[in-house]
């Protein structure tokens, strides 16, 4: 396992070093792909903007908010498999016997995950994936990286995305169609993901004062939030009197 | 044996707490005392907008040491600077912290605020973990507060909402555009003013856009 992750992290840096070469900028030190993000950054935002955006907004006026809720669950509770297998990677296995508890009482009394009854019942759900999994394990998050339409990602989280097609059940199926059912899924889960967060995009960018440092920033606190299951890291955080005038 | 045994129970203790942060109860009770403040303004509704924006400026001016959390989003930017063009980032700065600040908390007013407790990370520097449940929200919402203590004097240095530290994040977009500018503070001053002028400092707003 290790080995896997040490190659596809390599393949991806490697692939990334090639690409972005010579675009490091002296004022963006914390940022290496800077120029490579900002062109995939003004690509991506195009691309919302002509087709995620529109979209995303018809189905929020088309669907009504119990279908969205039904379809979000549902795409919520095919994810479970993922999530119980870094569940129990990072060794987390209280968390782990509520993704089980929850994928059984959702798929059976929640009529295959259209409702959330497990949530209901005091079960809440949370989300694991292998970019969290890599970082308990201690492994650095890398340069940060926009990836096209995937948007905000660094290259522990890429390589864990990736890593994470191995945790899903229907990557070891056979049959006619499921390349069909895995990209349909991917394309209505993007959907759904944008309409949920339809304000929350609109207050970024509106409360924004550089769009693109704005969205790296809220990526990487709203990352190191979840790899912390939401508990503050005391030692993580800056001091105050780092750039103080020295007296 | 006495003095062994002491020496014996405070070996144990110091393992015990080895590594564990300690509460700070003063921090707790300071924020549970201003966020009563901040809901009281929110809610009252006798203030037209103007009234409770210029009330929430001075609850804010008296609640953050505005001048070091200014100092602390100019990042490196910060050392050396201009004292002239430090006091025109720290006036404008004042205003924009607020508005946003505002703007983040706008949409509470009939709930409550519980503090959960606290962790001390060095002297005079803690977090304290709240919680904001109750009125029209459906799921309780976590918020952190840092907090400075000063010859006795408590302010909010920063706060952390949907997992977000608000001076943070304005840390890295500030020094981004100043970056972007060749290390120019002037440039920061500008873009701040933009927004003051506007008065669009994104939650409140967008909600009211898309519905």
């Amino acid at each position: 396992m290790m080995r896997m992750v040490f190659r596809t992290f390599t393949l991806i840096s490697a692939a990334f070093a090639a690409s972005a070469c010579g675009t490091t900028s002296s004022a963006h030190q914390d940022d290496p792909l800077y120029v490579w993000n900002k062109g995939v950054f003004a690509f991506n935002k195009a691309a919302d903007k002509v087709v995620v955006e529109p979209v995303a907004r018809t189905y929020h006026n088309i669907v009504p908010k119990p279908g969205r809720d039904g379809v979000r669950n549902a795409l919520g509770n095919l994810r479970s498999p993922v999530i119980l297998g870094n569940d129990l990677l990072q060794g987390k296995f209280g968390r782990a016997s509520k993704t089980l508890a929850r994928f059984g009482i959702n798929s059976t009394f929640g009529i295959v995950g259209l409702f959330d009854v497990a949530k209901r019942a005091g079960i809440k759900g949370h989300t694991e994936d292998m970019g969290q999994t890599l970082a308990v394990w201690g492994i650095s998050s890398g340069p940060y990286v926009m990836l096209p339409i995937l948007g905000p990602s660094n290259f522990r989280d890429t390589t864990g995305f990736i890593l994470d097609i191995g945790l899903e059940p229907l990557t070891y199926m056979r049959f006619n169609g499921r390349n069909a059912i895995l990209t349909g899924r991917f394309g209505v889960n993007g959907v759904s993901v944008r309409e949920v967060n339809l304000d929350t995009i609109e207050a970024l960018r509106n409360a924004s004062i550089d769009e693109y440092a704005s969205l790296k920033s809220a990526y990487e606190q709203l990352r190191a939030n979840a790899i912390s299951d939401g508990k503050v890291n005391i030692d993580d955080l800056p001091d105050y009197d780092e750039y103080e005038d020295e007296k | 044996m006495l003095f062994i045994k002491s020496i014996i129970v405070a070996a144990f203790f110091s393992l015990l707490f080895a590594g564990s942060s300690i509460a700070a109860p003063a921090d707790e009770a300071f924020v549970q005392q201003k966020a009563n403040e901040a809901l009281a303004i929110l809610r009252d509704d006798s203030l037209d907008p103007a009234a409770k924006t210029a009330r929430f400026a001075d609850y804010v001016d008296n609640v953050t040491d505005v001048p070091r959390v200014a100092r602390f989003v100019l990042g490196k930017y910060a050392r050396g600077a201009d004292p002239q063009k430090l006091a025109s980032f720290t006036e404008v700065f004042r205003e924009y912290a607020s508005g946003v600040y505002e703007s983040q908390l706008g949409n509470f007013g009939g709930e409550t605020l519980k503090v959960l407790g606290s962790q001390d990370r060095k002297p005079g520097d803690s977090v304290v973990t709240s919680v904001i449940s109750g009125g029209k929200i459906e799921e309780p919402i976590k918020v952190n507060w840092r907090i400075r203590t000063r010859n006795g004097q408590q302010t909010v240095l920063d706060v952390q909402i949907f997992g977000i530290w608000l001076a943070l994040q304005q840390r890295n977009e500030i020094t981004s555009v100043i970056a972007n500018h060749g290390g120019d503070i002037e440039a920061a001053i500008d873009v701040l003013r933009e927004k003051v002028a506007k008065g669009n400092y994104g939650e409140k707003d967008a909600k009211a856009a898309s519905h």
